[in-house]
């Protein structure tokens, strides 16, 4: 297997090499540079595909320790603005949710 | 009194098959045959006096080769030219991925998201997909124009797949009204017929029959059928594959002695009475 970076993580952008062939090892480096990096393609992935609503998302996304208060300096702009909409989302449904159990609870 | 011709005037060579040896089992069966010949070839040895003048010859190492070539392309044939086997046919238990290429004139609509018409076939595992799509517009004369790259989420020069939808997501402004795109890809199906040709499988023997037929030499309305039957043949992999519109696909397999046959022949050729 050559050491050339012949694939670019879609999350930090970062070149990396990953042999294509070998999806049995380290399968998340098909798309990510690192299992961090993977985490959070994972979650938007899920999201997209409908796997995991946004409250689920905005979740996950706290529990690897990303929220909107992050510095996001190493991911992709366009990754970021996933994550933040993702995470929005996420929060207003929350929101209305908690708003809603009060009202009733009135 | 016992039929018996010396001679008759060829008119066509109608077909050649092939079956398993033992038990009749058809392989393939072409009937568009062009071109057809059989090259007998011997080994010849001889011995010199002193002064290299030939004194005695002698004949050995007898070979038979038949070529021919089909006018169409005859999956069954090439599949047993190339691996020694029957042609994979794709069935609802054993689908196969079968190649798909898009190509769209952008309208209004299209401008953010394309659904394709085939889900893309995952490459990679359950828990990290990974769905190989090739994505690019074109210019006007078909060449490659803006190739795209696939990533997390939609940015310039990036689209994202959606599996659940079949959806390719695309950044504001990246394509416009007008523009051709072109998306290509491979879809997991049950209706396709597939071809291999793989490096470590090879044909294998086979019994082959050469269907000819002619008429009397006297009497043009008696037609004769002969067969020229190969006990043992072998197929050759070395063939062209020529894709032009008038190609046709050349084959040829060579015989090997029927060795428990009392004849020991690389070939037999019989002309039956025809039928009154």
């Amino acid at each position: 297997m050559s050491n050339s970076l012949n694939a670019t993580c879609w999350v930090c952008g970062k070149k990396y090499n990953h042999c294509f062939k070998c999806k049995d090892l380290a399968g998340y480096r098909a798309v990510a540079d690192t299992p961090e990096c993977y985490q959070i393609c994972s979650i938007i992935r899920e999201y997209r595909e409908g796997i995991i609503k946004a409250t689920e998302a905005k979740q996950k996304f706290e529990n690897i320790g990303i929220t909107l208060n992050c510095s996001f300096s190493n991911i992709l702009p366009e990754v970021v603005r996933d994550i933040r909409m993702i995470i929005g989302l996420g929060t207003e449904k929350t929101d209305i949710k908690t708003e809603k159990i009060k009202e009733n609870k009135k | 009194m016992s039929f018996d011709i010396n001679n008759f005037v060829l008119d066509e060579c109608k077909r050649v098959f092939s079956r398993n040896a033992d038990t009749g089992t058809m392989n393939f069966l072409v009937s568009q045959i062009e071109d057809p010949s059989i090259q007998c070839d011997s080994e010849e040895i001889v011995k010199n006096d002193a002064k290299g003048t030939p004194l005695a010859k002698w004949s050995q190492g007898k070979t038979a080769t038949f070529s021919a070539s089909n006018s169409l392309l005859d999956f069954n044939l090439m599949s047993w030219q190339f691996n020694g086997e029957d042609k994979t046919i794709a069935t609802s238990g054993a689908t196969v991925n079968a190649p798909a290429i898009e190509e769209k004139t952008l309208t209004s609509s299209d401008l953010l998201e394309i659904v394709l018409a085939n889900s893309v076939v995952n490459s990679g595992t359950v828990s990290t997909p990974v769905y190989k799509i090739t994505v690019s517009t074109l210019t006007r004369d078909g060449a490659c124009k803006q190739v795209f790259t696939q990533g997390a989420s939609a940015a310039a020069g990036v689209f994202t797949y959606t599996a659940a939808t079949k959806k390719l997501t695309f950044n504001s402004g990246d394509l416009a009204v007008g523009d051709k795109l072109f998306v290509a890809y491979e879809y997991s199906t049950e209706n396709a017929v597939v071809l291999y040709n793989s490096a470590d499988k090879f044909a294998s023997s086979s019994e082959i029959w050469v269907e000819i037929k002619g008429h009397d030499i006297c009497s043009t309305g008696t037609v004769y059928a002969g067969y020229v039957v190969f006990p043992n043949a072998t197929l050759s992999a070395n063939t062209t594959v020529s894709l032009g519109k008038e190609d046709s696909f050349p084959f040829e397999f060579s015989a090997a002695q029927d060795y428990c046959s009392d004849n020991k022949e690389l070939f037999r050729i019989v002309v039956p009475q025809p039928a009154a």
